[in-house]
């Protein structure tokens, strides 16, 4: 029989897991009972170039950083669990966590620093602030892509490593040959969750964007950085209705992400229990 | 055929090098941003910290911090728990374990959005006493957004101390709770540790949520003058990239990388001094 402390710490944990599970539900109701109150003038808001532009440019950069950054990630978790010597290992797994702790105001701080001196020469073309974003958004989503890929990479059993090496195969050759190709719709997911850690980033895309779209004389953002400005520059209680299709869209292309990251995670090859 | 009998594929060295030279470059990259914004933020160091505006913004940080990490460790320690053991979790843990990734995903801007959306739409006393303790608001927000991740990080920390330990318990007869004291946490308590000082570096470090919500509370457009915590306090300065040439506010971003740095070291060393403790 079960003592009373028991039956209390359950009910305890089964109460808070439950609330936790409740909150992306609760995120997505808020914000589609929102929608669905102010449903007559959500067309005309959606309808906009300047909501497209947005959506586009979200996409566009969050897919840049997905391949620079998610790339970069997975070639740090390689060579950190795969590659280098073991003071280094320790390095690239410091720097990369550093990467990771950096708050997004320190993120538009190195942002400003560093674009700041560029475009004062020349106004940016559409190109640069491209790029500059895809710069910036692919250092803040390198730790998810190398946390991801880290995790992969720590499944593989040793005993395929020793397996390699007992065939003559070098350590290199056992990575390209065995390793990584044994993961690679892992390193995928691993990507795609930088896509979608990407494409929520919003206080340090308004610092760099708001300092670009000066310069160049025209107006450039995402969507959640929209999202920010218009939450902290106007009161958001005077339209709040505009503002729900955006986060919605978010949600959307985050949980997206999730999902294919998630089923990936645990379809990989040597998958054990979800970690 | 072996590996070695093989022809030597030129692009897997190739690859091999270049995977090497990214994971070089991304500690010289991290090497080179600590060292700028060290030679920036250093001059003006000490005068920055002991300014009113800034000492502040941190004082109201501690208390967002003090609010709301018990709360969120509490929360998730008992969901991670329910996560981690099936025996005590029963068909919330399953339903824990797909919503998880969604919650911990979610952005922190869409998050802010509809808290207060949600605020709006509630009730009238809901709206004032958000106005009326912009702090505790903010601290409510961050306990939203972080329950999630800190539930992920606690029940892999759980479920990675424990799985052998707990069955071999269970399999000597000890009941679940006894199991879960005795095997489990003792293993894990490094883990958890570092886990929570890992939160409150997340919760220092918090911009654009803890910023909608303090425009929510201001009933306005935040300013300079708005009683912001440090991160969102930094955040508004930069804004304008007016100020970007002035000292205080490279301190300020040294002050915060270097708060948040020391969190996560402090966690590492709790951790390390709980495992040799605990080995």
């Amino acid at each position: 029989m079960r003592s009373a402390a028991l039956r209390f710490l359950t009910a305890i944990a089964r109460t808070c897991a439950a609330g936790v599970a409740l909150i992306p539900i609760a995120v997505a109701a808020a914000l589609i009972w929102n929608l669905s109150l102010a449903l007559g003038s959500v067309p005309a808001h959606l309808l906009t170039v300047d909501f497209f532009r947005r959506v586009a440019f979200t996409l566009e950069v969050a897919a840049g950083a997905g391949i620079v950054g998610g790339g970069a990630g997975v070639a740090c978790a390689i060579a950190a669990q795969e590659l280098v010597v073991a003071p280094l290992r320790g390095l690239v797994a410091s720097a990369v966590g550093y990467f990771g702790i950096m708050p997004a105001a320190m993120y538009g701080w190195y942002a400003l620093r560093l674009a700041g001196p560029l475009i004062a020469r020349t106004p940016p073309s559409p190109f640069v602030v491209f790029v500059a974003s895809v710069a910036l958004l692919s250092l803040m989503a390198l730790p998810t892509a190398c946390a991801l890929a880290s995790r992969a990479l720590n499944r593989v059993p040793d005993t395929v490593r020793h397996a390699a090496a007992a065939a003559g195969a070098t350590r290199i050759q056992t990575t390209a040959l065995v390793v990584v190709p044994a993961l690679r719709r892992s390193m995928a997911a691993a990507a795609a969750a930088a896509v979608g850690r990407a494409a929520g980033e919003a206080a340090a895309m308004v610092v760099l964007l708001s300092v670009l779209s000066r310069a160049s004389g025209a107006a450039h953002a995402n969507v959640a950085s929209w999202i920010l400005t218009r939450a902290t520059e106007s009161n958001l209680a005077s339209a709040p209705s505009d503002v729900a299709p955006s986060a919605l869209l978010l949600v959307i292309i985050a949980a997206v992400c999730a999902w294919f990251a998630a089923r990936e995670q645990r379809a990989m090859q040597w998958a054990e229990a979800p970690v | 055929m072996s590996a070695r009998r093989r022809p030597r594929d030129p692009s897997s060295i190739a690859g091999g090098v270049a995977v090497w030279l990214c994971g070089v470059g991304v500690v010289a990259l991290a090497l080179w941003l600590i060292f700028l914004v060290a030679g920036a933020g250093l001059p003006d160091f000490l005068r920055t910290v002991v300014s009113p505006p800034v000492a502040a913004a941190i004082w109201r940080s501690a208390a967002i911090i003090a609010l709301a990490l018990p709360v969120t460790i509490a929360i998730a320690f008992f969901a991670g728990i329910a996560g981690a053991e099936p025996n005590l979790g029963g068909r919330t843990a399953a339903w824990l374990d797909t919503m998880l990734p969604y919650g911990a995903t979610i952005p922190a801007v869409t998050i802010g959005a509809a808290t207060s959306l949600a605020w709006l739409d509630g009730f009238s006393g809901v709206r004032d006493l958000v106005r009326s303790h912009p702090v505790l608001s903010i601290a409510a927000a961050l306990v939203v957004l972080n329950l999630p991740r800190t539930t992920l990080r606690f029940r892999s920390i759980l479920r990675a101390a424990g799985e052998r330990w707990m069955t071999a318990a269970l399999a000597a007869g000890a009941d679940a709770l006894f199991a879960l004291r005795t095997a489990t946490l003792r293993r894990a308590m490094p883990g958890l540790v570092g886990a929570t000082s890992a939160c409150a570096a997340q919760m220092l470090g918090e911009t654009a949520l803890a910023a909608i919500v303090l425009a929510l509370a201001t009933g306005g457009a935040l300013t300079i003058a708005s009683p912001a915590p440090f991160a969102v306090h930094l955040w508004m300065q930069l804004q304008d990239g007016a100020r970007i040439g002035d000292p205080s506010v490279a301190s300020q971003a040294l002050l915060l990388m270097a708060a948040i740095l020391s969190l996560r070291l402090i966690g590492e060393l709790l951790a390390g001094r709980r495992a040799r403790l605990a080995a």
